[in-house]
């Protein structure tokens, strides 16, 4: 007496296929989960029970015994249940073997028999690789992504059994609203810090990432925040890897069941390094820099954050993806995103203004040194962000709007995709020799920044790279001016400079 | 170089009469050596400040005080120091009388007394000689006359370097505040310098700031010697960022301390600092200083002592100049030009440096639009770009002319306006 049921479980964000075997032999009643379950999945049994009982299903006499195969793979959360319920009906024959054949089951159940939605549910449905798939109602926006898939939905399994048994239809799935933007507040409410706004349109431009320092309550929270809304919408690619990342991690997904905006991750800085990167005991999560896949990360307070922290940073931001391994095996996590980060020049914030700054040395060294100098250098955009004068804030005449820059931005990207990329910052090394051509005055501007030790070989394709985006949003094709040169290194200023310093005599 | 011998190791002017002095490498009479060895002994004891040093020294020798403090603890039946009934620790009548003269409670000279046991006289004078740190008390004859005539002497003084550089020279402070702005830095390094090469000794508190940048001037002109003075022991550098100032002060003028080897910055100690530099100075000027800045401790210092004060005058936005502009109101003199302290030393002002010499440079007139956006704080690129209403990339480009003719200054994420007029 033997059943097999298809569905599938979680390893990082990916799914994989399982089946479920379900094997009943005569003798005293006994229920045994095998083939590595986690605690969630060996607490089944009681949910199944009380969920057939609930839905006036009987429960198979005998000794039960069910296989998750691969044996050899943990399997954690609740998604197994549906499929353990649908294989002991099959055993009681209830549902007929073939009826099944070639289905997916994924969901969880309640005690009265309800289903219920599992996270992941999008990267289930596609590892399962089933004609048809039966899933809970709340989990069908995401589930209907997987193309070449029948979704089907049912409230409980009382429903379920008299659909799959045809006496009832399976019923129409809800249509799905389309993408509504997220709200996000817009550009025009800032006023002033006309050069902020010029680099956050650059770093929404050209995918550079960039660092606010600034007194408190100069608005770089207020900036960042307003980052996400210059960003194009996401190709179909990124919105699906970003909603399997969000659906896997349990994060809330939209109402049309794909993230089509970029999403904006803010994490306190009070946050560990695996929650960053991701990885946990048992099973391993995304971190927020994969939930921040395709749009903006903003570490605000960055000074604050643990060093070791930051530092796990550095290969994902170079890389794009992040690499955590394990005892039990390497987990690759989407990582493509624009890092933003906010902080203070120094612990009480007024450091730039002689005789305001109450930080002795040793403050401003313990501040600064959390932010190491590698990490510094993937900051393509360093810019300070004043207090707006009185002037400023009185003056009621608003910036330019959300819609007017993204304008610009949108039509940079443009360009870029013409070079091949979605952002200049992809650019390789190759392409930007061949893309960012420099006239003589840009070369001569460039030669001079090196020599004076301001660049490394890294910044110095980095400045390249930014004077192209910047040339870009000015709609102006060719060889790079040399003012776009100048205006990329006034942008890259070195953040932690030592005021007491004396630049007079050495 | 005829203006300071560079030997650190130079001895006074009287040495031959040096009674009471330890000079090095030169010892004198071993009997003065003990003498010595017994009074350091005794600034080492924790507590042991330099105003109850000086109430005990008084009518009664080193030698005998720490004589007494090794045997000034008996054990015996009486009156209660905190100890409970039966066998307790008393003082000898002698420490009683100089607990009374030092104003000290007995509990505390019954911990000097314990102590005193445990410490070498002899070790502590080998210590100076190893670090080749000279000292002098009030009464020997190599106590530098400048501050022997003061109100308020140091009981005792150690220095490394050359004492006499504060004979051969005229003397002028240059003090100020720690966060200095980029004006006051080049203005004191600019006095320093013009004041080194008229051959005036500077004087200053070897601080960050104001201090720092007016020994680097004196330096860079090397002429007339540095005179530091610092509130900590002498192998006690602080702050450790300027080490090589500080031994390049000591190798070349006088590094002088009323701190005892050893000893760490205290708070209470700066002032005292502050008051020796006064005392020392024929002049003093505050380039820049806060509201509630410590030079303005040193101008009234030198005040009291009827020395001429000048204040540097700074824009009154500028935090770091309030306390300066504050004295200037109050009636303090201000500085206008090097000359005004030469003036003031009697000192010909002919072949005196100005403060500063521009030197006109012709600016286009977007360059010039550009310095007027500066004010007298450091500023943003965005400050700029508001304020001189041009864009962005003009701004940028501006700025980096500016910056390589010397007309600005660029410190990270700030602009400032550079010695350029």
């Amino acid at each position: 007496m033997l059943t097999a049921i298809k569905s599938a479980t979680l390893r990082g964000v990916l799914g994989y296929p399982v089946t479920v075997e379900i094997h009943i032999s005569p003798g005293i009643g006994g229920f045994s989960v095998v083939g590595l379950p986690g605690a969630a999945c060996r607490e089944a049994q009681d949910r199944v029970r009380a969920a057939l009982q609930s839905c006036g299903l009987s429960w198979p006499r005998g000794r039960i015994t069910v296989n998750l195969a691969p044996s050899g793979e943990r399997k954690e959360g609740a998604g197994l249940d549906l499929a353990i319920a649908v294989g002991l009906l099959v055993m009681e024959k209830k549902i007929r073997r073939k009826a099944v054949q070639d289905w997916g089951f994924i969901a969880e159940l309640g005690l009265d028999g309800s289903l219920r939605r599992v996270p992941g549910t999008l990267n289930l449905v596609e590892a399962a690789k089933c004609s048809t798939v039966v899933v809970a109602p709340d989990a069908y926006p995401e589930a209907s992504l997987v193309k070449h898939c029948d979704i089907r939905i049912a409230h409980n399994l009382a429903e379920l059994v008299a659909f799959i048994n045809g006496s009832r239809e399976f019923p129409q799935p809800p249509a799905l609203p389309p993408p509504t933007p997220p709200p996000i507040a817009d550009l025009a409410d800032i006023k002033g810090q006309r050069t902020v706004r010029h680099a956050l349109e650059i770093t929404a431009a050209g995918g550079h990432h960039m660092l606010m320092v600034g007194a408190p309550g100069a608005g770089k929270t207020m900036l960042a925040h307003r980052m996400v809304g210059l960003l194009p919408l996401l190709d179909h690619d990124t919105a699906l890897e970003a909603t399997r990342v969000h659906s896997a991690a349990g994060l809330p997904l939209p109402k049309s069941g794909i993230i089509s905006y970029p999403p904006l991750r803010a994490p306190h800085h009070t946050m560990s390094a695996t929650s960053l990167v991701g990885g946990g005991s048992g099973a391993v999560r995304p971190g927020e820099i994969s939930a921040a896949h395709g749009g903006v990360l903003f570490l605000d307070e960055l000074g604050e954050f643990s060093s070791v922290v930051l530092d796990t940073l550095r290969q994902p931001v170079e890389e794009g993806v992040v690499r955590v391994s394990r005892a039990s095996g390497t987990f690759v996590f989407p990582a493509r995103i624009l890092l933003l980060a906010a902080m203070n020049p120094c612990p009480c914030g007024e450091l730039g203004s002689p005789g305001s700054c109450r930080c002795t040395m040793a403050d401003r060294a313990r501040y600064t040194r959390r932010v190491s100098g590698p990490l510094l250098d993937r900051f393509d955009l360093r810019v300070l962000v004043p207090r707006p004068s009185m002037q400023e804030l009185i003056d009621a005449s608003p910036g330019e709007s959300t819609e007017v820059v993204r304008e610009r931005v949108l039509k940079a990207r443009e360009i870029a995709g013409q070079r091949g990329v979605l952002c200049n910052a992809e650019l390789s090394d190759f392409q930007l020799e061949e893309e960012a051509v420099l006239t003589e005055g840009a070369k001569v501007k460039l030669a001079e920044a090196i020599q004076k030790q301001r660049l490394s070989a890294r910044g110095y394709r980095r400045v390249r790279c930014v004077a192209l985006t910047i040339q870009d949003l000015t709609g102006r094709r060719g060889a790079i001016e040399a003012k776009c040169i100048s205006q990329a290194l006034a942008l890259r200023a070195e953040p932690f400079v030592d005021f007491n310093a004396d630049l007079l005599a050495s | 170089m005829t203006d300071f011998d560079n030997s650190p190791l130079s001895i006074g002017p009287n040495q031959g009469q040096m009674s009471n002095a330890l000079n090095l490498p030169t010892q004198s009479k071993p009997s003065n050596g003990a003498h010595l060895g017994h009074l350091l002994a005794l600034l080492s004891l924790p507590q042991m400040g330099p105003s109850r040093l000086t109430k005990l020294l008084s009518g009664t020798s080193a030698q005998d005080i720490w004589h007494f403090f090794q045997q000034g603890d008996i054990k015996g039946v009486g009156t209660s120091v905190g100890l409970p009934l039966g066998e307790r620790e008393l003082l000898s009548s002698e420490c009683q009388v100089l607990a009374k003269q030092a104003e000290v409670s007995e509990k505390q000279m019954l911990k000097w007394c314990r102590l005193s046991r445990q410490l070498q006289p002899e070790e502590k004078l080998s210590a100076y000689m190893e670090q080749q740190v000279s000292v002098a008390e009030l009464s020997s004859p190599s106590y530098p006359k400048r501050l022997y005539d003061d109100i308020e002497p140091p009981a005792i003084l150690f220095w490394k370097g050359n004492l006499n550089v504060l004979e051969n020279h005229p003397t002028a402070a240059i003090v100020g505040t720690r966060s200095c702005s980029n004006y006051g830095r080049e203005v004191a390094f600019e006095l320093g310098q013009s004041l080194a090469a008229s051959g005036v000794a500077v004087v200053s508190g070897l601080a960050l700031g104001i201090d720092t940048a007016a020994h680097k001037g004196v330096l860079s002109a090397n002429k007339a010697p540095p005179v530091g003075v610092v509130g900590s022991g002498l192998n006690m550098i602080y702050p450790k960022s300027n080490r090589v100032l500080w031994e390049e002060v000591a190798s070349k003028g006088l590094l002088l301390s009323e701190t005892p080897l050893d000893i760490a910055p205290e708070r209470w100690r700066f002032p005292a600092r502050n008051r020796v530099i006064a005392a020392l100075a024929d002049v003093v000027v505050i380039v820049e200083s806060m509201e509630k800045g410590g030079a303005l401790f040193t101008a009234e210092e030198a005040a009291q002592r009827g020395k001429p004060v000048f204040a540097v005058p700074g824009p009154i936005r500028s935090p770091a100049s309030y306390g300066t502009n504050r004295l200037l109101a109050e009636g303090c003199m201000p500085l206008c030009d090097v000359n005004d302290v030469l003036v003031a030393l009697g000192i010909p002002t002919s072949n005196a440096l100005k403060v500063s010499e521009s030197q006109a440079t012709e600016l286009s007139l977007e360059k010039q639009k550009l310095l007027e956006a500066f004010g007298w704080q450091p500023a943003g690129l965005d400050q700029l770009v508001e304020r001189s209403g041009m864009s962005l990339s003009d701004v940028a480009v501006y700025l980096e002319e500016l910056q390589s003719s010397g007309h600005i200054i660029r410190r990270g994420l700030w602009y400032e306006r550079g010695s350029q007029k």
